[in-house]
């Protein structure tokens, strides 16, 4: 299998000790707040893209510290532990890093011939504030981790030629949603459509994020083969675009792209149920605390089996708090 | 008698004030199936069901399709509406006007639906019964819950409902 394949993360940030083992297709982490959701998908998108082109090296550094915005390691470690172990197995191969309370980083990593791009996309829009943000975030100490700083930079790369010449289909899905394309000018995107051209802070929030999705696939990142990870995608998403947001990324899962999702909506997970087929890849993991034992984290393939599912249980309590006010005195 | 069969299901009201099996008084207006009363008020059950008891093995498969494609086609909350006031209608005629609130239930003999999906659908048979409120002459606070048989016996407990 292609891809991230299993992850285990042994006192690190809120885990004491989990498993994970992925699907090629699109794995959706739900739980909520504070469970650790981002925090794995921080470290499965910085061991790809930090380790990548090193094998048998201490040379290959990860920035934690950039990625998870904290001062020192020790922030990462989970407290009262000196190390923390991450073991992740992608494309196969099995590679490992540990974190001292000291900053010092040690690991094996693997070889790709290849410079690996894994796309993280966090849920703060960034298309509208490229101008100027890689020179700002590399020259000053800002509050935005090391994520924002690379989807800027994957968003202003040139576009890839084969996608100018031989356009996906899905390209063509996104314009029709967004009754329009993207043009980059100047390190800042527009969305032109017949009314004319209209810059990215001025198009709505929702529309940003498949803007988002529409660069990315030009530009060549989200190729057969790419790690696409999309942190709250339902962000400032209206949910009457939700259907075709997950319908894209069923394509692109479909064309050999693997997805991590994290969420906390409803109809994400209630879209991806309806419209996964059979032959779709798709797993379900739910985050959860425990009070002595730190995060658990389980998966299911089935929507309707994931437990706990805090998105689940709220509609349950809506549903019996309406029943109540219906039946009235008469309701046990 | 406060015992009563609609369909393939058994509902015991003797722990009501009052009941009455609505549909064989009221056949020429359409009416709910049942109107309770009780301390709280009204309660108009309307029961849809696919009747699995009485219709062949062999057709059960066709007989639940089609009451989904019923369900879902626009002439259904039409029925219901017409249901909802052909029983305001009769009772008004009858000199007989609710004057307590009303709780219209309508009874699933299955409901495959997840909590989200089944609150929404609460909400829009609530819309539907309201159509029009500012031109309806019925005017009666209405509540609605939408519920199967395990949710029935769950939280109308004095109120038995079995499939037989």
């Amino acid at each position: 299998m292609p891809g991230h394949q299993s992850l285990r993360l042994q006192n690190f940030t809120v885990f004491k000790d989990v498993s994970l083992e992925f699907c090629e297709g699109i794995n959706v982490f739900v739980g909520e707040n504070g469970t650790g959701k981002t925090h794995a998908m921080k470290v499965l998108y910085g061991l790809q893209r930090f380790t990548a082109k090193f094998i048998d090296s201490d040379h290959a550094t990860i920035p934690w510290i950039k990625l998870f915005q904290t001062k020192n390691n020790s922030e990462i470690v989970r407290i009262h532990y000196k190390v923390s172990d991450l073991n992740l197995k992608i494309n196969n191969i099995d590679i490992s890093a540990s974190v001292y309370l000291d900053n010092s980083i040690s690991g094996f990593y693997y070889y790709s011939d290849k410079e690996e791009r894994p796309v993280f996309v966090p849920s703060l829009d960034m298309i509208s504030h490229t101008k100027g943000f890689i020179s700002l975030y590399d020259n000053y100490d800002i509050d935005f981790d090391l994520t924002h700083r690379d989807i800027v930079s994957l968003l202003l790369s040139p576009e890839k030629r084969s996608m100018i010449e031989n356009p996906p289909e899905i390209l063509k899905t996104l314009e029709k949603i967004m009754g329009g394309s993207i043009e980059e000018e100047g390190e800042r995107f527009y969305l032109k459509t017949p009314q004319g051209r209209h810059p990215m802070p001025l198009v709505a929030d929702g529309m940003r994020k498949i803007a988002t999705l529409y660069q990315l696939i030009k530009n060549g990142w989200l190729e057969p083969g790419a790690v696409l990870f999309w942190d709250e995608p339902e962000t400032h998403l209206n949910p009457l675009l939700m259907d075709e947001i997950i319908q894209v990324l069923l394509e692109l899962a479909r064309s050999g792209v693997q997805i991590f999702l994290a969420t906390h909506n409803y109809v994400i997970l209630k879209e991806l149920d309806l419209q996964a087929t059979k032959e779709d890849s798709v797993r379900y993991f739910s985050f959860e605390l425990t009070p002595s034992d730190g995060a658990k984290v389980t998966w299911t393939e089935d929507y309707s089996q994931i437990t706990p599912n805090p998105i689940a249980q709220q509609f349950d309590s809506i549903y019996d708090r309406e029943l109540n006010r219906s039946l009235g005195v008469r309701a046990k | 008698m406060s015992v009563f069969v609609e369909s393939s299901i058994e509902f015991d009201f003797s722990q009501a004030l009052s009941s009455q099996k609505f549909d064989d008084l009221n056949a020429v207006l359409g009416s709910v199936d049942f109107v309770v009363l009780d301390s709280a008020g009204q309660l108009w059950v309307e029961v849809k069901s696919w009747a699995k008891n009485v219709i062949p093995a062999h057709r059960r498969g066709g007989q639940r399709r089609s009451f989904v494609a019923k369900m879902k086609s626009k002439e259904f909350p039409k029925e219901l509406r017409t249901k909802f006031t052909g029983t305001c209608t009769y009772l008004t005629l009858t000199d007989n006007p609710p004057k307590e609130p009303i709780c219209y239930v309508m009874f699933l003999e299955s409901l495959p639906l997840d909590s989200a999906l089944r609150t929404r659908l609460m909400d829009r048979m609530k819309n539907n019964l309201r159509a029009n409120p500012a031109k309806s002459p019925w005017v009666y606070p209405i509540s609605v819950a939408v519920l199967d048989v395990a949710e029935w016996n769950a939280r109308l407990t004095e109120y038995p409902a079995r499939l037989i």
